[in-house]
């Protein structure tokens, strides 16, 4: 009995031991974690947190993909995509709206202004070294000033903000701003960067914002201002805010032009003297002195880029099939008529309405028949069509076309060729060219051999065309004008624009210019939308090579110009995206766009 | 207590021996009857040397050695001593002559039948022979499993005896004898009149609703009548034809209220989805399992192992869970030992596994006319020459135009799978034992190349060993232990089956050839390396080596005669260990293109893309381990009629994830609380039970940790009523419940309420290189510190009711369920706050409304002449139906999920497909694509703007889990034949097809094959009469999007199982000692009845990926 007893107290022991119910044994909150406070006190963590800031920077080389965050490249008149995936597929067919836009753009660039607004908030409230703090916060200004710009472009008008806001706020307070007020909210944020960097930091910290970025983005923000879209547009008169606002000023402000001017001189006065210079290859050879300038990170004439490392997705996505590539990136038949001859003439200067060039006979282009001898720096071969035979430099830097020499392949769009749609699969060229810029010579895919690569945000050649532009239509083709933009023909080995052009021909001659020399760097889409020419350049059929057929080289009817996509615009609806849906839906005080 | 010990050492010892013995005796049994078939001889000689033996074993042993029947009366044997004995090869007579040497007892020979009685019996045996008569026989249930202590008695007389373990009597019929009773509990008693038959065998059958019949319950067992809840039991017998080494892919149907859907056969991967009741939210559905009382998966249960299922679906039955209930709750117990001599079951089978609906694509020729016919339909060339044509048609030139069946190519018709268990279960009066092992091995359906040194068809080996034994200290202490231990190997190709499918499905038949003329694996660059074929047997293997230690420690404390009577303590401890490796061996196999002969040389050219690479190898850790403990008091009382029980219970789990990734993962998973239970009935008339539960969850802040779950239960059984006089009715019970339950599940998230720093998130690369990356901080979760469980409230109405003498039985349910505060992310906070979808808060939003009913019917009956028969059948409906989700008013009302159910298909409503220029240019503007064309799907115009675009979607349709699940079978059994079936079905789901081979050139011509489906009913404007879509030269816009067209029913009914069986030659078994011997063949899945008829109805959407499996399955029951 007493042996029975003791056993019942060890059980009921135990039996306690095991169920009494510790309160804090649910307590077991994670020791090591940190609030955004604590992020704050250190230095190394601050620092971390402002890497991920950077990370919010869009990855603009994927022209494919919605997180790349640019489908402009593919909906602009400078390339046609292969797949039918990409939303520019979508906005070329004009089969979008609020709902199916994909709102990447709108959401990765708000979700940038709150790191920088939490950024903001905190970092005066901590003690380290006051000279990087001072150096972050110009950086984060800075961040904040690329994300309002890069979601502005796109939408227009946006909601501003300068602080963070909780989940729990009354959300309808914050409607749209008005443009005037976005643009003058992103300047003072660059004007503040620019006050807080150095134009150029140690090799080291390339990629971090300096006062050369802040410069060059304010000059664009500006320019964009000044442009017909934003500066008195009546197509956007009746675009206002609930309270009647107006968000696009209604009345054209000429003096625009002069702030767009001024910021672009001074941003370039700035950097030139910060050590920034217009690179050229050490070879001289005009074509390297365009193609490297994508290809040798961070060269004398980089503002901001951003690294990607040894990058494979780009040189996949525009490599030829023949070489382990997907050939996706087509450039359009309009951009490859677009570059030049060699001697500055245009080859072509309209399309009969079967869609056959008319050509300049003073420009030295033959259309038809085959190369007798090759070109000087391996520009073109023996044996290529005509068509590709003395241009601008810059076209072959920039476009893969068909019989050019690549990576020691000679290129073959047609049918049955090589890299021709024949062979099956998703993957071809859907305009017989693919895009050479950025594609480095000394990739091989197939051994998995890649090379650093870095895109260009900012670039000083932008800033001379920026500054020529505003000065232009400011002033009209004052000297400043021609100096900046022979500047840009001249590396390229490109004579100097003919004197005595008035302001109408230097205008259209700048256009131009930026199309060639800007190509396929995000611009020609935003160029054509703020000039209003988008309702021609984006508009019914693009053309490419007669990629269907064709057996040989040397195969006339794949030189035929054939039409690859039929694309619809309507003005003004498409001149800008819609607000997401989904927005307007959570907060009815966030108005549409015009027309959507 | 002292002694206690002792007797338990001997006893325990004397178990040992006789369990080796046992074993021993089980492989010679095993030997004997597998390979010899010998003829039955007599032997007149015996050898025999036992000391202290019965005589009732020696003269057994005598009746084994000469085959002699020796039969005895046990009462004569009463009160005989045991005897010592050593006699060699001594003839029959003075054997038995020994054996009764020191009791007044005698014998009789006639021919092969020994009697042994009494001396002072007045009659000889000669004369006892002339006047009585021996009845021998065999009693079973009427799937002809034998059935010990039956009590068989001669009506007329007082005499009576029991069936032995095997079943098996012998009676001696005194004059005057003319009627034998049997009866056992459980059974109903049967009484036959004898007639001049010598062998009487006997099938009783089972009562249906023994009165005693327990079920399982939450931290318990109850009896089934005082149950007022909601609980379903599935007989396991059912369960186990069913050969299947996944047990979800063998309930569904075969319980009220349970929901499943299998979506692949992958061995390995090949378990179905188990809901119960639907799911009433968008977090974690998935019922919460316990085995054995701890959480633990169901899957890697041995079928043959378990001894219980119950379903425990109201708030009455899963309160006790509280916070880990809402989703209902399936108690899985495995088997015990009972009391008796060892039993020996022994359990083969081997199965034919047949692929069912492989997708049928189109041959090479039709490809490639289809490709041309893409191209026409643009008003482009063709690509493929009349020549290309005949050469993919006549297969002239198998390298540069091949014609593959890929699927042909990759897979086997047949595959293999077996099971094995031998189990064995006994004990005495201290120690009861229940020992399993068993063997599962399931092939997959790849070929092999016998060239590679590496097998990569999938393979899945398991190894369950179980262990239970229960051990009784004293009269009121006993202790419990049970292991389990599960071994799986898995062995598969170096591709995923997702993989596998992909490229299966992405290559067209005359895209390359399966091997080049030199014997590599056929390739060109645009599809490098996804060769099906060469995916399958060329690119190594992975293995997955996966082992589970479950160890189970319980012990229970009778205190009735400590304490008061009726009180007891128990408390359980549990250690359950998983460790899994998989090693990867992947090869980059060569890819070569074959260009064709050197127009010179003559030789074979090829192209080279990719190199052969070694086998590579990657080795990748997974672990976790849980503990739990359970402490628990209950009372059970009976005061006059007035049954009075009640249960506390305190719990705690920790489960840690070893291999997890973050620190913050590796946090142990904790849980405590406590549950209780009350109840109450007066003469089993009127029923009242009070549960709750009291448990935390880590997941929440402090103070929102604890909840409370209460439920209240009552029930009458009409028919104890004293008024009650139906003889039709013999049980009506009415059943009601309401109370609370909850679900802290939120998948993957932990520690809510906290705000948190992600410290490994995307971060930038800097410097001049551009190599060098610098780490990221971000804001990983917003926390809420008001944050808590989301509730259920559940009501229930039930009833049971028997009829016809319990041979009918039938249970309905009806519930209706609202479930408030579902966690789920706000979904209101705009975009440009900035909050990434990661970091927006949780609250406590969602609402859903769940509501259905559910019903199980049952009928067993056995006819005057041995002819059994009975009937099951169930059905469950649950419709669910969003109260609020917090979505942000859309732009249209009909595009609001709320008043929708859970995963309500969203689409177009397609009105056909349109015939010709005039019906598009008269129909509203359809945007989805730049050009519409006459084949493509006409649309209707939702919001009447005369535009088809994003807005013009609405609800179509049902989820893709059935709402309505039924099943239905029946078996027949007589003369120790059996058979089967079991019919299953499920309703209100919606499939649709869609991807890239229904939708063909979705990616762009050439690329994936094209469903024969489609093939042989598009629409071409030859064919105005097709159902598929015109095709063009690259993906449709207007035609490859969801909507009513591709919509399908996913409706069907299948033949989920059928078995024959026999039991082998009783008499033949019971001179070679074995109880029983069954022989069955089943099958699963044998035949379907459904809508889809390309894809199998159960599938995810899409047109199907691993197909399941037919089984042909052969199978041996050996009972000692």
């Amino acid at each position: 009995m007493f042996r029975q007893s003791y056993f019942l107290f060890v059980y009921v022991g135990i039996m306690i031991l095991i169920a009494s119910c510790k309160k804090d044994y649910l307590d077991k909150t994670p020791d090591e974690d940190l609030s955004i406070e604590d992020v704050f006190e250190n230095r190394n963590y601050t620092e971390q947190y402002l890497n991920n800031i950077y990370s919010n920077l869009p990855q603009e080389q994927s022209f494919n993909e919605n997180w790349g965050r640019n489908p402009f490249v593919c909906a602009s008149d400078e390339m046609k995509i292969t797949w039918t995936y990409p939303f520019a597929q979508q906005m070329n067919a004009g089969a979008w709206n609020p709902v199916n836009t994909p709102s990447d753009i709108w959401n990765v660039n708000f979700q940038g202004i709150r790191k920088a607004n939490i950024f903001l908030e905190n970092i005066d409230q901590t003690n380290f070294d006051q000279a990087v703090k001072t150096q972050w916060k110009g950086e984060v200004y800075f961040l904040r000033a690329f994300f309002n710009f890069f979601t502005l472009r796109v939408y227009g008008p946006i909601p501003i903000l300068d602080h963070t806001i909780s989940t729990d706020e009354d959300f309808s307070v914050y409607a749209r701003k008005p443009l005037d007020e976005c643009i003058a909210f992103i300047v003072a944020d660059c004007d503040r960067a620019a006050e807080l960097l150095e134009v150029k930091l140690s090799a080291d910290l390339y990629g971090h914002a300096t006062k050369a970025a802040a410069l060059a983005l304010k000059a664009r923000c500006l320019l964009y201002a000044a442009s017909p879209l934003w500066n008195g547009n009546s197509d956007y008169a009746s675009v206002t805010n609930k309270d009647n606002t107006p968000l696009f000023p209604t009345s054209y402000d000429e003096t625009k032009w002069q702030q767009a001017a001024d910021a672009a001189k001074q941003a370039i006065d700035v950097v030139e003297g910060g050590g920034y210079a217009i690179f050229k290859d050490a070879s001289n050879n005009p074509v390297l002195n365009y193609q490297n300038v994508f290809l040798n990170t961070w060269n004398s004439e980089i503002l901001f880029a951003r690294n990607e490392g040894t990058y494979d997705f780009l040189e996949r996505l525009t490599t030829p099939t023949s070489l382990g590539g997907w050939s996706g990136y087509s450039p359009t038949q309009e951009l490859v008529d677009a570059y030049e001859m060699a001697n500055g003439e245009m080859p072509i200067t309209g399309y009969k309405s079967d869609g056959t060039p008319i050509i300049n006979p003073a420009s030295g282009y033959v259309e038809q028949g085959y190369a007798t001898t090759d070109g000087p720096y391996g520009t073109w071969l023996s044996g290529q069509r005509n068509m590709y035979v003395n241009r601008d430099p810059r076209f072959y830097a920039s476009i893969n076309y068909n019989g050019q020499k690549w990576r020691g392949a000679i290129l073959q769009f047609f049918l049955k060729g090589a890299d021709g749609k024949g062979k099956g699969g998703p993957d071809f060229s859907s305009s017989g060219y693919t895009m050479k810029k950025y594609s480095s010579p000394t990739v091989n895919i197939p051994q998995k051999k890649f090379v650093p690569f870095t895109w260009i945000y900012f670039r000083l050649g932008e800033l001379y065309l920026n500054y020529a532009e505003a000065l232009n239509e400011a002033q009209g083709p004052v000297s400043d004008v021609y100096q900046y933009v022979n500047a840009i023909r001249n590396r390229s080995g490109m004579p100097d624009l003919p004197s005595g052009l008035n302001k109408e021909d230097m205008q259209q001659r700048i256009r131009h210019e930026r199309r060639v020399e800007l190509a396929f760097e995000t611009h020609r889409y935003f160029d054509a939308h703020r000039w209003k020419i988008a309702e021609q350049t984006e508009s019914g059929a693009i053309h490419g090579m007669n990629i269907h057929e064709g057996t040989n080289l040397q195969d006339d009817i794949f030189y035929k110009r054939i039409v690859i996509d039929n694309r619809v615009f309507n003005a003004p609806k498409h001149y800008l995206w819609p607000i997401p849906q989904s927005e307007i839906d959570k907060n009815a005080f966030i108005v549409q766009n015009e027309g959507w | 207590m002292y002694k206690t010990s002792i007797e338990f050492c001997r006893h325990w010892r004397q178990f040992t021996t006789k369990l080796l013995l046992t074993m021993k005796l089980v492989i010679a049994l095993l030997l004997c009857s597998l390979f010899q078939a010998k003829a039955v001889s007599y032997a007149q000689n015996v050898t025999i040397h036992v000391k202290n033996a019965s005589i009732a074993d020696v003269l057994e042993e005598i009746g084994q050695q000469t085959k002699y029947d020796v039969l005895f009366n046990n009462l004569h044997l009463k009160g005989t001593k045991p005897i010592n004995l050593s006699l060699d090869n001594v003839p029959l007579d003075q054997a038995l002559a020994a054996s009764l040497a020191n009791e007044s007892l005698t014998y009789e020979i006639n021919n092969s039948t020994v009697i042994v009685y009494r001396k002072e019996r007045t009659t000889t045996g000669k004369e006892l022979i002339q006047q009585t008569r021996i009845i021998t026989g065999t009693v079973s249930d009427t799937t002809q499993k034998p059935i010990p202590e039956v009590t068989v008695r001669i009506k007329e007389k007082e005499s009576q005896v029991k069936t032995d373990h095997q079943g098996r009597y012998q009676i001696i019929i005194p004059d005057g004898g003319l009627t034998l009773v049997f009866s056992a509990i459980g059974y109903r008693t049967q009484e036959i009149t004898l007639s001049n038959r010598n062998i009487v065998n006997v099938a009783l059958s089972e009562i249906v609703s023994n009165l005693d019949e327990v079920v399982v319950v939450g931290y318990g067992t109850q009896k089934k009548v005082t149950v007022t809840g909601a609980v379903s039991t599935v007989n396991m017998k059912s369960v186990q034809q069913a050969s299947t080494p996944s047990l979800s892919n063998a309930i569904g149907g075969k319980l009220p209220g349970i929901i499943t859907r299998q979506s692949s056969g992958e061995p390995g991967y090949d378990a179905a989805a188990v809901y119960i009741r639907g799911f009433g939210t968008w977090v974690t559905r998935a019922p919460l399992v316990l085995v054995d009382g701890v959480e633990r998966d169901m899957n890697q249960i041995n079928v043959q192992e378990i001894e219980s299922f119950s379903v425990l679906k109201d708030a009455s039955a899963t309160a006790v869970y509280g916070v880990r209930g809402a989703n209902g709750v399936i108690l899985i117990t495995t088997k015990h030992g009972v009391q008796g001599k060892p039993k020996v079951t022994f359990r083969a089978e081997n199965a034919v596994l047949h692929n069912l609906r492989l997708p049928e694509y189109i041959n090479g020729y039709e490809y490639a006319s289809l490709v041309n016919e893409a191209l026409k339909n643009v008003d482009l060339a063709p690509r493929y020459s009349e020549d290309d044509l005949q050469k993919f048609t006549d297969g002239s030139d198998p390298y540069l135009h091949p014609n593959v069946n890929w699927i042909d190519e990759i897979f086997k018709t047949n595959t293999s799978q077996s099971i094995h268990n031998l189990s064995v279960n006994g004990g005495n009066e201290f120690v009861r034992y229940y020992v399993n092992a068993g063997f599962t091995q399931q092939s997959g359906m790849y070929k092999e190349d016998h060239l590679n040194d590496f097998n990569s068809n999938p393979k899945v080996k398991r190894y369950n060993f179980r262990s239970n034994v229960d051990i009784d200290l004293s009269k009121s202490l006993s202790v419990s232990l049970g292991l389990g231990a599960i071994i799986q190997n898995g062995h598969y190709p170096g591709n995923s089956a997702p993989a596998i499918w992909d490229a299966l499905q992405k290559t067209s038949p005359i895209t390359f050839p399966v091997r080049n003329p030199d014997g590599s694996p056929g390739g060109v660059l645009a599809f490098l390396g996804s060769n099906p074929w060469a995916m399958v047997t060329q690119s190594g293997y992975e293995r997955q080596d996966r082992s589970t230690l479950q160890g189970t420690f319980s012990s229970r404390w009778d205190l009735s005669s400590l304490v008061t009577k009726g009180l007891s303590v128990r408390g359980l401890f549990s250690f359950d260990r998983y460790a899994a490796t998989h090693v990867i061996r992947h090869k980059d196999y060569a890819v070569k293109q074959y260009i064709g002969k050197d127009s010179n040389t003559q030789e074979d050219k090829y192209q080279v893309y990719r190199e052969e690479q070694p086998l590579g190898y990657a080795n990748n850790n997974y672990g976790n381990q849980a503990l739990y403990f359970e402490g628990a008091i209950n009372y059970d009382r009976d005061f006059d009629g007035h049954r009075l029980s009640g249960m506390f219970l305190a719990n705690r789990r920790e489960f840690i994830d070893l291999s997890a990734g973050t620190s913050i993962a590796n946090i142990p998973f904790r849980r405590q609380g406590f549950a209780g239970r009350i109840t109450y009935n007066y003469q089993e008339k009127y029923l009242l039970e009070v549960n709750a539960g009291y448990n935390g969850s880590e997941n929440f802040p402090k103070g929102k940790r604890y909840g409370f779950f209460p439920s209240i239960s009552a029930g009458w059984i009409v028919s104890n009523e004293a008024f009650w006089k139906s003889t039709i009715i013999d049980n009506l019970k009415l059943r009601g419940s309401y109370g609370k339950v909850g679900n802290d599940a939120v998948s993957g998230s932990r520690f809510l309420y906290l705000s948190t720093v992600n410290r490994a998130t995307t971060g930038y690369r800097f410097g001049e290189s551009g190599q060098n990356y610098y780490n990221g901080f971000s804001e990983s979760q917003t926390g809420y510190n008001g944050l808590t469980w989301e509730t259920a409230l559940k009501a229930n109405i039930g009833l049971d009711i028997n009829l016809f003498h319990n041979s009918l039985t039938l249970q309905i349910d009806a519930f209706n369920e609202s479930r408030d505060g579902i966690l789920i992310q706000r979904q209101q906070i705009p975009n440009f706050a900035g909050y990434p979808a990661s970091v927006i808060p949780y609250g406590n939003l969602g609402k859903v409304k769940n509501k259905g009913i559910e019903s199980q019917l049952e009928y067993k009956h056995t006819t005057a002449n041995g002819i059994y028969y009975s009937f099951q059948g169930t059905f469950s409906f649950a419709h669910n139906t969003i109260v609020y989700n917090d979505q942000a008013p859309p732009l249209f009302d009909y595009l609001r999920e709320a008043g929708h159910p859970i995963d309500q298909p969203f689409g177009y409503v397609a009105l056909g497909l349109f015939q010709n220029e005039a019906e598009i240019a008269n129909s509203p503007k359809q945007e989805l694509a730049d050009k519409v064309r006459p084949g493509d799907i006409k649309y209707m115009d939702l919001n009447g703007d005369n535009v088809i675009n994003n807005y013009d979607r609405q609800a179509i349709g049902f989820p893709r889990t059935p709402e309505i699940m039924y099943g239905f079978g029946g078996t027949i059994a007589w003369k120790g034949f059996d058979v089967s079936v079991f019919f299953t079905g499920a309703a209100r789901s919606s499939f649709f097809l869609q991807g890239n081979v229904i939708w063909p050139f979705s990616d762009n011509l050439g690329s994936y094959n094209v469903m024969r489906e489609y093939y042989d009913n598009r629409w071409t404007p030859e064919n105005p009469q097709g159902t598929y879509p015109l095709l063009i030269n690259g993906t449709s816009p207007n035609n490859y999007v969801q909507s009513s067209f591709w919509m399908r029913n996913g409706s069907y009914i299948r033949l989920k199982n059928a078995e024959i069986g026999y039991n082998l030659l009783p008499n033949l078994m019971k001179k070679w000692k074995i109880g029983s011997t069954r022989l069955f063949i089943n099958g699963m899945n044998l035949a379907l009845w459904d809508h889809l008829k390309v894809v199998d109805p159960e599938s995810n959407n899409g047109t199907g990926l691993y197909p399941l499996q037919r089984s042909y399955n052969l199978g041996l029951q050996i009972n000692f």
